[in-house]
């Protein structure tokens, strides 16, 4: 059973994700904001995070990337971006800190489900 | 020349004459030969003999005439021949030094060198008494005198035959033949006369030998001396030669003039080419050496010739350059080069004339060209001067930033607005490099294009982000120009910043909107589409449905209050929806209304409405009024933590005729910098925060709609102390009031006075500072400000009203005694709407400041 991190400060994205989420075989776990996924990543060691971007506090989600990536012990796990910046450049930055995909908000709950296992498959 | 000549024909005369004289001389002994009669004597034979012998000893005497042959014949045909003597010695007598000397000898019948005899002086000898006796003597004695050195010396004493015949030459005694025996013999009397007479055939041989060996050494001599002088001739001849080519073959005229010591000047030689030089004829220098100095030497140059005579009389040599007036008239330049050589008690100047007119005429040409070249570049340098004044002035006003650099872009040259640009002094910008201004923003690899663009001798354009001093950073277009030489080499550049940050900030915070509202936009679609997509492909029970929909509905809500903001925004920049701004409005009432919701939804924080029981009504868009409390609460309620309050309240300012409301939160307050852009579109105080959602339009938007409401707005913050939002509104009937900003207490007095009776409420102060509180506070229609303030001057006020956006919009009338032109301008420039010169009549005043009012107002609604 793949462990999947959901860091989102929007409990409404939150929910839905997990929702979204629930008919697959994954063991979900939550964040709302930067420090606290850093903590549940270490403790937790997730097979993938589900990251947003633009998040309260001094850690958003591009540095939170930028420190799994840079830790051996975190390095392996696979970080998503879901983010509603969706520009090119943000795209282009998100894959510099280390992120393996970057999807856009809104999305299609079905689809998001797909692409996260492909991802997975890849991996 | 012709004296040598003189002297060769006289010499050959001379030599003619000499061997005349020979020819003379040579003529007796012809005589002799065939007078030999004379000397018949007594027996025929005898005499016969005797004359054969004389006629013999004449014939061979007369057989040469080289001497030591003569000497040799004497003694063969005398000595050998008639007296058969083994010892023989011809004595020769020099008159003159009176001395004996030997010609010819002979010992024991063997010719000796007559070298070996010492000449000795004439004395008591045989040989002596001989010459002075001039008579022939016979001895029987021991020899003395020079013959004795025929003898060997132990012989001496022995008495020997000898005879001593004198050689008698004329009246002269030339010598004595010294003729000695070994065996004694008998000479007679009448030998004796024999041998006399031989005796002179001798001395006249002797004699001619003697004057032709002396002819021949004369003539040899003479002859050596013509050649010489010949050959000296000709050496003076080439010599002259050769000087008159060198003379002919220089233009130089060339002169020796002798200067006497009483100053009297001769020419003794002036080269022929004084004639081409000066055009006058070469004889009227010869003939007048006074011609050259007073008439050729040009009249002014006459004291410099002068000059140079006095120095020549000195004994100095002498170079002086000065004019001739030729025949022709034509005027030439001439230096003339002297030497002087004192002889005796004159002195000879050597002097040479050259013509330097083609050498002066390039003189002069280049001096004129010289100062020609000094006048030009004086005028070129005035005008570099006074346009670089004129670019200097242009590069000073310019907004564009100018830096000169030189090849190598060390800075030599910048101007204010450049110091402005980057805040960095002109003495800590010279000497250093544009590199001072990088951000770091750039590439090496952009720098490394932009210089191998300039140093191609190109123009490089390009924007790029530069670091201020400070730290901050300023968006510029920089245009690089090379300045380059002739064959296209960058001697320097010279760079214009032009600060486009003002709109770079701009275009950023459009595309920061632009963003900003996308996100926001795509934040309420994500549950929406998400939420929706899951009610259409799940099975869920009630609650959950219910739920989701709910998440739609209030996401569904946000999206559309987004919209709206954008909306309102959009029409109040383009001063559009406002609606029937003159309606009563009770702000109370929608406050409570307002409030109401924010209750429903933020049930975390407490909010607290204070203020009199009823407020006073204002005018106004009730519908713009509700978006301004929403705006200000909402802002409240976001930015403050949860349970914190959140205090409006209102107060009645009867004094100015105000309604004062203040939204005070607990939250976490505004830096200075986040304060500073508070007023500004799409600004947020932390837009990374989307805890905090928003357009960053809100507070826009609120300032729109209370200028609408010819109200102000401002914003008291400290961070992490929470903010207040202070709204002001004119009550409705409130007069125009104005502020009167004026130290001189009995005008003030009088313009509040006349300005109260024309319907205006007036706010006094007395200084600055009182005033500019006023102005922020009490709303002011129009303020009337003297220029002439203690401690704050008026200029100074003036700057302040307008540098804040509270009191910026206000109209500013100018009081002042100062009448300048410049004065005016000046606070014409610095904002101010009128200028009113004291002293002015109280009529004139309300027209002004109803004027102003006026245009103002219109401005507002328009």
């Amino acid at each position: 059973m793949k462990k999947i991190l959901i860091v989102d400060d929007q409990i409404e994205v939150r929910e839905l994700v997990q929702v979204t989420l629930e008919i697959g075989d994954y063991e979900i776990l939550s964040a709302q904001n930067g420090q606290q996924a850093l903590e549940i990543a270490q403790a937790e060691h997730p097979d993938l995070i589900l990251l947003d971007i633009m998040m309260p506090g001094s850690i958003d989600g591009l540095e939170v990337c930028r420190r799994l990536k840079s830790n051996l012990a975190t390095a392996d796990i696979i970080v998503v971006v879901l983010s509603a910046k969706g520009q090119e450049i943000d795209i282009a930055i998100g894959k510099q800190v280390g992120a393996d995909a970057y999807f856009t908000k809104p999305f299609s709950p079905i689809a998001l489900i797909e692409k996260i296992e492909a991802v997975i498959d890849m991996k | 020349m012709s004296n040598y000549r003189k002297t060769k024909a006289q010499l050959i005369k001379e030599l003619e004459q000499l061997q005349q004289k020979v020819t003379a001389l040579e003529a007796p002994q012809q005589q002799l030969e065939q007078g030999s009669l004379l000397l018949l004597e007594y027996s025929p034979e005898k005499c016969q003999q005797k004359l054969l012998a004389l006629h013999e000893v004449g014939c061979a005497l007369t057989s040469t005439l080289a001497i030591p042959e003569v000497y040799r014949v004497i003694y063969r045909e005398i000595v050998q021949r008639l007296l058969n003597a083994p010892y023989f010695l011809l004595a020769m007598f020099d008159e003159a030094t009176e001395t004996i000397f030997c010609g010819f000898a002979v010992i024991q019948n063997e010719e000796v060198n007559p070298e070996q005899f010492e000449p000795v002086p004439l004395g008591e000898d045989p040989l002596s008494e001989t010459i002075v006796s001039r008579q022939v003597h016979i001895l029987n004695l021991p020899v003395t005198g020079l013959s004795a050195h025929l003898l060997p010396a132990e012989e001496r004493w022995q008495p020997r035959p000898a005879i001593y015949i004198p050689l008698i030459s004329g009246n002269s005694v030339i010598g004595v033949l010294s003729v000695i025996h070994s065996q004694p013999v008998a000479f007679r009397n009448v030998d004796m006369d024999f041998l006399s007479l031989v005796a002179r055939q001798a001395a006249t041989a002797v004699t001619n030998a003697q004057l032709l060996t002396k002819v021949q050494h004369y003539a040899k001599d003479l002859e050596a001396r013509v050649t010489e002088r010949h050959r000296v001739e000709e050496a003076l001849r080439e010599s002259e030669q050769r000087f008159r080519l060198v003379i002919s073959s220089i233009s130089d005229h060339i002169y020796v003039t002798e200067v006497t010591k009483e100053g009297r000047r001769i020419n003794l030689y002036l080269s022929p080419h004084v004639e081409s030089m000066t055009g006058y004829p070469w004889e009227r220098f010869m003939a007048d050496w006074r011609f050259w100095p007073s008439t050729v030497i040009h009249p002014d140059d006459r004291a410099a010739a002068d000059a140079q005579a006095a120095q020549l009389l000195q004994g100095h040599n002498s170079e002086v350059e000065y004019r001739l007036v030729r025949a022709d008239s034509k005027v030439i330049w001439v230096r003339d080069s002297a030497r002087v050589q004192t002889e005796g008690s004159s002195k000879i100047t050597y002097g040479v004339v050259s013509d330097i007119t083609e050498r002066k005429r390039v003189e002069l040409e280049r001096a004129w060209l010289t100062n020609e070249l000094r006048d030009v570049n004086q005028t070129l340098d005035e005008r570099v001067r006074a346009r670089t004044a004129e670019l200097q002035a242009i590069l000073d006003a310019v907004g564009e930033g100018i830096v000169v650099t030189d090849r190598a872009g060390v800075i030599q040259y910048l101007n204010p607005a450049l110091e402005r640009l980057t805040g960095y002094s002109e003495e800590e910008t010279l000497g250093g490099t544009p590199r001072m201004w990088s951000s770091g923003r750039q590439s090496a690899s952009f720098y490394a294009q932009m210089w191998q663009t300039i140093l191609a001798g190109q123009t490089w354009r390009g924007e790029l982000v530069n670091q201020r001093k400070d730290g901050t950073f300023y968006d510029v277009v920089l245009t690089i120009t090379p300045i380059t030489d002739p064959g296209g080499k960058p001697l320097g550049f010279v760079g214009a910043q032009h600060d486009i940050t003002p709109f770079k900030q701009m275009d950023r915070l459009k595309s920061d909107f632009i963003s900003t509202a996308a996100h926001e936009l795509r934040t309420p679609l994500t549950s929406i589409q998400g939420f929706s997509e899951i009610l259409l492909t799940r099975q869920l029970d009630e609650e959950r449905r219910k739920r989701f929909l709910t998440f739609i509905n209030q996401q569904a809500e946000a999206l559309a209050a987004i919209t709206d903001d954008l909306l309102s925004l959009s029409k109040l920049e383009a001063g559009k929806g406002f609606e029937a701004t003159d309606i009563p409005v009770d702000l109370k009432e929608i406050v409570e209304e307002v409030l109401f919701g924010f209750r429903e939804h933020n049930h975390q924080h407490h909010y607290v409405v204070s203020g009199p029981a009823s407020w006073p009504r204002i005018k106004g868009d009730p519908v713009k009024l509700a978006q301004l409390f929403k705006n200000l609460l909402s802002n409240a309620t976001k930015y403050s933590p949860d349970g914190g309050h959140v205090m409006l309240r209102a107060e009645t300012e009867t004094t100015y005729d105000l309604l004062h409301l203040t939204v005070t939160d607990q939250g976490i307050g505004m830096t200075p910098e986040q304060l500073s852009h508070m007023f500004d579109r799409f600004y947020r105080a932390d837009a990374s925060n989307t805890a905090i959602g928003g357009t960053g339009l809100g507070m826009s938007i609120s300032q729109l709609i209370v200028k609408k409401h010819r109200g102000k707005i401002w914003v008291e913050s400290e961070y992490g102390q929470g903010t207040t939002v202070h709204v002001l509104f004119p009550l409705p009937g409130r007069p125009p009031y104005v502020l009167i900003i004026e130290d001189e207490e009995g005008l003030r007095r009088l313009q509040q006075i006349s300005l109260e009776l024309e319907g205006f409420t007036v706010l006094p102060a007395e200084k600055g500072q009182p005033g500019l509180e006023l102005a922020q506070t009490c709303l002011p229609d129009l303020i009337l400000l003297d220029l002439n303030l203690p401690e704050m001057s008026g200029f100074s006020v003036l700057d302040n009203l307008k540098n804040n956006h509270l009191t910026k919009d206000i109209p500013i009338i100018i009081t002042s005694a100062l009448d300048q032109p410049e004065e005016i301008e000046k606070a014409i420039e610095k904002g101010a709407d009128d200028y009113l010169v004291k002293p002015y009549g109280m009529g004139d005043l309300a027209i002004r400041i109803n004027r102003a009012l006026t245009e103002t107002k219109r401005e507002t609604s328009a």
